[in-house]
């Protein structure tokens, strides 16, 4: 209910408008025409409620009868007899209301209705009769009106008779044998016999007169109401303007011409209205509405205008020709549509070419000339698109580019019309998806990193307090040999489980690449000497025969070489531990092209009974047992380390050959 | 001698009470708190000459202690801590912590560092080193340019001859890095020619002699594939 009355309020203010303005127009335009008809006398308003007798309706219309009366026997027409039956049909319609005689003695001719004999009185003589003291008096010589019985002087320009006398065609040279006579009742009174047109007239003045003040008022009324509501009415041009902006440029253009033709011609057609109560009003009244009909439409094409500015005329039948095309080119993959694209610019431009020269030939310039104009106007349209979808191209590779460096917030922003708007859509949601893709992977890493972190403080706190406690039993004195065994024995295990952890760390760390590096440029030759110096106790108490091949150059890579040393240290100490004894161990580096290499060979103590891959998982050790210290994780950190240090790590298994090979890139 | 009070604070009592006994074992006497604002209160009201301070605690964690402490105060402090990283020693030192221990700890180590620290801050105290013209200093090392000797912690260190002319040269530039032929050149004055194990060797033993741990060595560092420094504390 409530919606309703929403809906319908702004169309209400703007009828009220609407009616208030054609109301108004109608009013003014009869009121400037009277005015006008009435050679500029202003009392011509005042006609409906003045006494009739005295209005220019009533002296025109004496005025006519007068003619009608003269005409016949003053001017002596061809059609004589028509034109006295005519005017005894007029005059007679009135009844009693008029006492008329027009006689020509020449001729012979004499219409009258005073029955009996009438001898035409002298001009002094007048009033000739009782109750008719309103009369006009031809006597041969000269037209005198009487009111009230007294003379009127019909020249002067306030009494009302100077537009009419043009009517009354007095032929005073030819006219001395001709008296006409017409005198009106004092009281109007309707005729039971006939049509009164004084009587009806002066009944409608009345009328039309409270109906005009009516009109009036009622439009002042509405427009008040109109402006008072003037946000719901703009709120319906509004409405207005968006139905009208739905028509083609075209159409508008191709209606407004005939409208504007018609409002020039009716402007210049109300000067000549003749005025004729009633068939002026309904002249008026078509001709008022005619032209309000072209206002109101300009009013709309105006609205138009002002609300939808550029629209106005983008919104043609080009346009929307296009329009079409896009959305026919959209069933199709892209590089098909860009491909019909130009065979219909192609098909459209012959067409376009050879109508043109036809009507060229026939001889209808304007329309070749027109054909040609939609031809060039076609080309450059297809142009400017083609520039339009190179541009977008060029945007959507340049965002291409923007994603790959890993800007993920930065949205394409394409024109909806634009040839590339589905693919620039397409992007937008793949990056979306990847934001959303790395920002959970970066929490769920950070996630990682924290359940890292919490668990081996977790485990070491523990272990803190079992360690040293284990010491402190350790250091206890007196107690029985058994126990200090059993107390041995924890001491080494608490190591043990302390290494590990602290392996796990490091392990889980490097491989969710959540390790702080230290890069620098370091000699990985110095590297290798450095940690077989370091290394040089065991290693000479292994057993082991170290050969090692490393070029006295320095061999210059990006690394960081505490991290580098731990994979070597790892690298050497499993050689120690699963060396079979007496055996040679090669440590080589050599440099080419590919970069440097960096090998350790040793023969296993044992069959290794698994692949290359299995070694690296994670707790498998490679003698299986898991008897001896160390984690079992030494070789994973070493290759863990080696790839976040930038380096590739391989391993190769040839029966009881085992060989690990890092490479790294050199720098000059 | 006057008595010597530790500060021992961790949200671990087990541990608080381990470190107590290993400390009272060596003579010391003993504060326990199990959070930083407890131990800052402790500090205020009475005397303190070393803290043994826990990184991750309740209330206060250690670090935020530690820099609370270091504004007033110039008493030694050992981060005691299971973070392990690089990163968390350098954080620890930085925010004024005079040494950084990781858990799970060894006594043996803990109380080396503890005495050490204790020796410096109570005999060295204020003592404004870097006036003396012939002393070269890098934290709790000191060398004495005049009569060739090196004191860490106040401690002499009995070295050789080789040992004392690399460490002389390692400290007349704390921090920078020498390659072990530039050592070899200058310390033995010959032509080197693959000499890293010689002086690899000569390094690994001056470790020993002036470093509580040779593992994670504080002061005399092998910088991996470039070579060896001094650290400039």
């Amino acid at each position: 209910m409530d919606t309703k009355s929403k809906k319908s309020k702004p169309f209400t203010a703007w009828l009220s408008f609407f009616l208030a303005v054609n109301l108004l127009a109608v009013f003014l335009i009869t009121c400037l025409s009277a005015i006008a008809h009435s050679g500029g006398n202003l009392a011509v308003l005042q006609a409906p409620f003045a006494d009739y007798k005295s209005t220019i309706f009533f002296k025109e219309r004496s005025g006519h009868y007068f003619s009608y009366l003269y005409d016949p026997v003053g001017n002596l027409f061809a059609d004589q007899n028509a034109s006295l039956d005519y005017a005894r049909w007029c005059l007679n319609e009135e009844g009693s209301n008029v006492k008329y005689y027009a006689v020509n003695t020449a001729a012979g001719l004499e219409i009258t209705n005073i029955a009996g004999e009438f001898s035409f009185p002298e001009a002094e003589q007048a009033p000739v009769w009782q109750d008719y003291n309103y009369y006009w008096y031809f006597d041969g010589q000269k037209l005198q009106v009487f009111d009230h019985g007294q003379p009127v002087d019909i020249q002067r320009r306030d009494s009302g008779y100077r537009n009419i006398l043009p009517y009354v065609n007095i032929d005073t040279a030819n006219s001395a044998h001709t008296r006409v006579l017409l005198a009106v009742r004092d009281t109007l009174q309707e005729n039971p016999y006939g049509h009164s047109r004084y009587y009806s007239e002066k009944q409608s003045l009345a009328v039309i007169g409270w109906v005009y003040i009516g009109a009036g008022l009622l439009g002042l009324a509405l427009l008040v109401y109109a402006i008072m509501r003037r946000r719901d009415k703009r709120e319906f041009d509004r409405r207005l303007a968006s139905w009208a902006g739905r028509l083609w440029l075209e159409v508008k253009v191709l209606l407004s011409l005939p409208a504007a033709f018609l409002l020039l011609m009716l402007f210049s057609e109300f000067r000549t209205v003749h005025f004729d109560l009633p068939g002026t009003v309904i002249m008026l009244a078509a001709m008022s509405g005619l032209l309000l009909l072209g206002c109101w439409w300009f009013y709309v094409i105006c609205l138009d205008l002002l609300v939808n500015r550029g629209n106005f005329f983008r919104h043609n039948l080009f346009n929307s020709l296009f329009k079409w095309y896009q959305r026919y080119e959209s069933q199709y993959a892209w590089q098909k549509a860009m491909q019909q694209r130009a065979y219909l610019l192609l098909a459209a431009e012959s067409v376009l070419a050879v109508m043109s020269v036809l009507f060229l030939l026939i001889g209808n310039v304007l329309l070749a000339v027109l054909l040609a104009g939609a031809g060039i106007y076609l080309i450059y349209r297809y142009l400017r698109y083609y520039n339009q979808t190179i541009t977008d191209l060029g945007k959507l590779i340049d965002h291409i580019e923007l994603i790959k460096n890993g800007d993920m917030n930065t949205r394409l922003e394409l024109a909806a019309e634009s040839s590339m708007y589905p693919a620039a859509q397409n992007l937008n949601s793949i990056q979306a998806g990847m934001n959303i893709a790395v920002t959970e992977q970066l929490k769920s890493e950070r996630l990682k990193l924290d359940l890292i972190t919490n668990v081996s403080h977790d485990l070491k706190t523990p272990l803190t307090s079992i360690i040293s406690y284990v010491d402190l039993l350790a250091r206890e004195e007196g107690l029985p040999e058994q126990v200090n065994d059993y107390i041995q024995i924890l001491a080494q295990k608490s190591e043990r489980l302390k290494n590990l952890i602290q392996d796990l760390f490091d392990l889980s760390k490097a491989s969710s690449d959540n390790i702080a590096l230290d890069m620098e440029e370091i000699d990985l030759a110095r590297l290798l000497k450095q940690t077989l110096a370091d290394m040089g106790e065991p290693i000479n108490a292994s057993g082991l025969a170290f050969r090692v091949n490393i070029p006295d150059e320095p061999v210059n890579i990006v690394s960081d070489g505490k991290k580098l040393y731990r994979v070597w240290e790892n690298l050497i100490t499993n050689t120690l531990k699963y060396s079979l004894a007496g055996s040679r161990v090669f440590i080589d580096l050599t440099v080419d092209a590919q970069g440097a290499l960096a090998t350790i060979k040793n023969t296993a103590n044992y069959e290794m009974t698994f692949g290359e891959e299995e070694i690296l998982q994670r707790f498998v050790r490679g003698d299986q047992s898991r008897s001896s210290e160390g984690s079992g994780l030494g070789l994973s950190i070493a290759q863990s380390f080696t790839q976040i240090c930038g380096g590739h790590f391989a391993m190769k298994i040839d029966g009881d050959l085992f060989k690990v090979e890092l490479q790294f890139k050199t720098v000059s | 001698m006057e008595k010597q009070w530790i500060l021992v604070v961790d949200d671990d009592r087990e541990i608080v009470n381990a470190i107590a006994i290993n400390l009272q074992n060596e003579g010391y006497e003993v504060l326990k708190a199990f959070d930083g604002l407890q131990a800052l209160d402790m500090i205020s009201t009475q005397k303190v000459h070393l803290i043994i301070l826990d990184v991750m605690m309740p209330k206060l964690d250690g670090l935020s202690t530690t820099l609370k402490i270091r504004a007033e105060k110039n008493l030694p402090i050992i981060i005691l801590s299971a973070k392990s990283e690089d990163t968390d020693k350098i954080l620890g030192l930085s925010m004024g912590a005079d040494d950084y221990v990781t858990k799970p700890f060894n006594t043996m180590e803990l109380m080396a560092r503890v005495k050490s620290q204790l020796r410096r801050y109570l005999t060295l105290g204020d003592v404004n080193v870097q006036a003396r013209p012939n002393l070269l200093q890098s934290g709790g090392l000191m060398f004495d340019l005049e009569s060739h000797t090196l004191e860490v912690d106040g401690e002499p260190v009995r070295l050789t001859a080789t040992e004392t002319k690399i460490v002389e040269l390692l400290m007349r530039s704390p921090g920078r890095i020498f390659p072990a032929e530039e050592i070899y050149e200058r310390v033995w004055g010959e032509t080197a020619y693959g000499v890293e194990n010689t002086v690899m060797v000569h390094i690994r033993r001056i470790r020993e002699k002036i470093e509580i741990n040779p593992k994670e060595p504080k002061y005399l560092k092998v910088v991996w594939g470039i070579g060896y420094k001094i650290e400039k504390i």
